[in-house]
């Protein structure tokens, strides 16, 4: 559903962050995208999630060419693709209950249409009582998990996960990927990104590993 | 589930914080700007008022002079000229003045002179239809023929030019209107800028969350509509205190300039234009902003 060839990728006039990238993302995978930290991993999610253009090579999503898409177009591709951001990017003024309400209010759905799903998603993340918070008074682990229900509450086929265990600790995080383990299963096809080699190793999921810019594939259980 | 009632507020949030777009500041310019809409906006309802008035006559009055004419009595000349003025449309009622009258209006020339000895014209006075436009130049036409030594006179030698004057006002204040709504609309921009500039982060999340432009636009359109119709209410309040102020002390002595009630309306429709120009030009600008930001 997402597929990518001998894609390059730089910022303005830098120097080439990704070369000659090639993979692709089948419905309902599991897929770890590792390296170090600088290799490209955010860039390539960029990528996936439409925050950013190729400079050379050919992205398609959903049979779509990427290059060939007007900006019209960009809209409805995006809200097939959850995305939770390295830094959260929860808006700090709305509660937490808003804040994985909103891919539902921009879909254009009316409040008294989602409140049971947001409340379900909120639940499921174990925040059901936290509906009122704003993200200032949440630690970092709930953020994550707000961030997580706003990526999920619309049932993207994609979602895709920047760093999600990076800066929590460890049992936080292995509570956060029984949840990504969880939607996969649902037929989700989940991508995360992280730099910690033993979230691959205990999932025994596919591995994308970034180095230098290039890609090396090594299959997982499930996929080959 | 009794938990669902207060989840959320009765309107949702807005998505964009209050704050970072200079917003008192708009909210001051523009309201400045609509007290100066309502003052010149008086001002141009003044004067068009003015020029309408001094173009029927600012009186509603005018005269014809009937000297001694060759071969034409004055008592037929009379009689020709009442019975055209009375055919005339646009003229309400006529009335031949007696020799007494004549004379007391001739007074201030003639001093005590024997007035037996001078030939005294003959006046007619006439009161205009307001409603009703009178052809002047087809009236001294029929005149001159039934009477010779016939002359009407409706004062608009003199009305003319203040007639004109008016008028240049009127325009004038309307360019000036002008002027001002675009100035606001300005205003409106930088402001809307600043605003997305200093929520950049809100307007990336919604973007990447799937909004779309117009989505995004109706966001911010909704803030500086009310922020514009704020503002614009507080300038016509302003405005509103001058007027009673000016009614209070000018308003007897120049009945053309001073305010009149039935403008309300008008004065009305200030924080409404003010409101729709905010939300316009936010609207035009968002999109500006995200054609280029894509
Ligand atoms: N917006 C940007 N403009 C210029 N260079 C960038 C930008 N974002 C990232 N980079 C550069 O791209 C490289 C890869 O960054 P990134 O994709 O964030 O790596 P990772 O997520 O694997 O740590 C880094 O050298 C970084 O400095
Ligand atoms: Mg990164």
């Amino acid at each position: 559903m997402i597929r990518f060839e001998n894609v390059g990728m730089r910022y303005g006039g830098g120097p080439e962050i990704l070369r000659d990238v090639s993979f692709e993302l089948e419905p309902g995978s599991l897929t770890f995208l590792t390296g170090p930290s600088g290799a490209g991993k955010t860039t390539l999610l960029k990528l996936v999630f439409l925050a950013e253009r190729p400079s050379r090579g050919a992205i398609s999503m959903f049979g779509k060419d990427v290059a060939a898409l007007r900006r019209t177009e960009l809209p409805a591709l995006r809200r097939r693709i959850g995305v939770v951001f390295q830094d959260f990017r929860l808006l700090d003024h709305l509660t937490a209950y808003e804040n994985v309400a909103l891919p539902l209010r921009i879909a254009g759905r009316a409040e008294q249409s989602y409140r049971e799903d947001v409340e379900e998603i909120l639940n499921w993340v174990g925040l059901g009582e936290r509906l009122h918070a704003r993200p200032a008074t949440l630690s970092g682990g709930e953020k994550q998990r707000i961030a997580i229900a706003r990526a999920v509450v619309a049932r993207p086929p994609v979602l895709v996960a920047d760093e999600p265990t990076g800066s929590i600790d460890p049992e936080m995080g292995a509570r956060l990927m029984r949840l990504f383990v969880e939607l996969n299963k649902l037929g989700t096809s989940v991508l995360i990104a992280t730099h910690d080699r033993g979230l691959v190793e205990t999932h025994g999921a596919r591995e994308l590993r970034l180095f230098a810019g290039r890609i090396n594939q090594t299959g997982g259980t499930r996929w080959s | 589930m009794e938990l669902t009632e207060d989840i959320s507020p009765a309107r949702p949030t807005p998505l964009f914080p209050r704050g970072g777009g200079g917003e008192s500041a708009l909210f001051g310019v523009m309201a400045i700007m609509s007290f100066l809409a309502c003052l010149t906006l008086g001002l141009a309802l003044g004067a068009a008022r003015l020029a309408h008035a001094w173009e029927r006559g600012l009186s509603g009055q005018a005269t014809v002079q009937i000297v001694d004419a060759p071969n034409v009595a004055m008592e037929a000349q009379l009689a020709g000229a009442i019975a055209v003025l009375e055919a005339t449309p646009g003229i309400a009622t006529v009335r031949p003045m007696s020799a007494e009258e004549s004379a007391a209006l001739l007074k201030p020339w003639l001093g005590d002179a024997d007035l037996a000895a001078v030939p005294v014209p003959m006046l007619i006075a006439v009161t205009l239809d307001p409603a009703v436009t009178l052809d002047a130049e087809t009236l001294r036409a029929r005149l001159k023929e039934a009477a010779p030594g016939a002359t009407f006179d409706d004062h608009s030698r003199w009305n003319a030019g203040l007639t004109a004057a008016s008028a240049t006002i009127a325009w004038g204040a309307y360019g000036v209107l002008a002027l001002i709504a675009l100035a606001a609309a300005a205003s409106v921009v930088f402001a809307a800028r600043a605003a997305l500039q200093a929520h950049r982060d809100v307007v990336d999340v919604l973007h990447l969350t799937g909004a779309k432009a117009g989505f995004i636009a109706r966001e911010v359109q909704a803030r500086f509509f009310a922020l514009g119709g704020g503002a614009g209410l507080a300038g016509v309040a302003g405005a509103a205190i001058v007027a009673v102020a000016v009614a209070l002390w000018a308003g007897t002595e120049m009945p053309g300039l001073a305010v009149d009630w039935r403008d309300a309306l008008w004065f009305a429709a200030v924080p409404v234009v003010a409101a729709l120009i905010a939300m316009a030009t936010a609207r035009f600008t968002v999109s500006r902003f995200l054609a280029r930001a894509a």
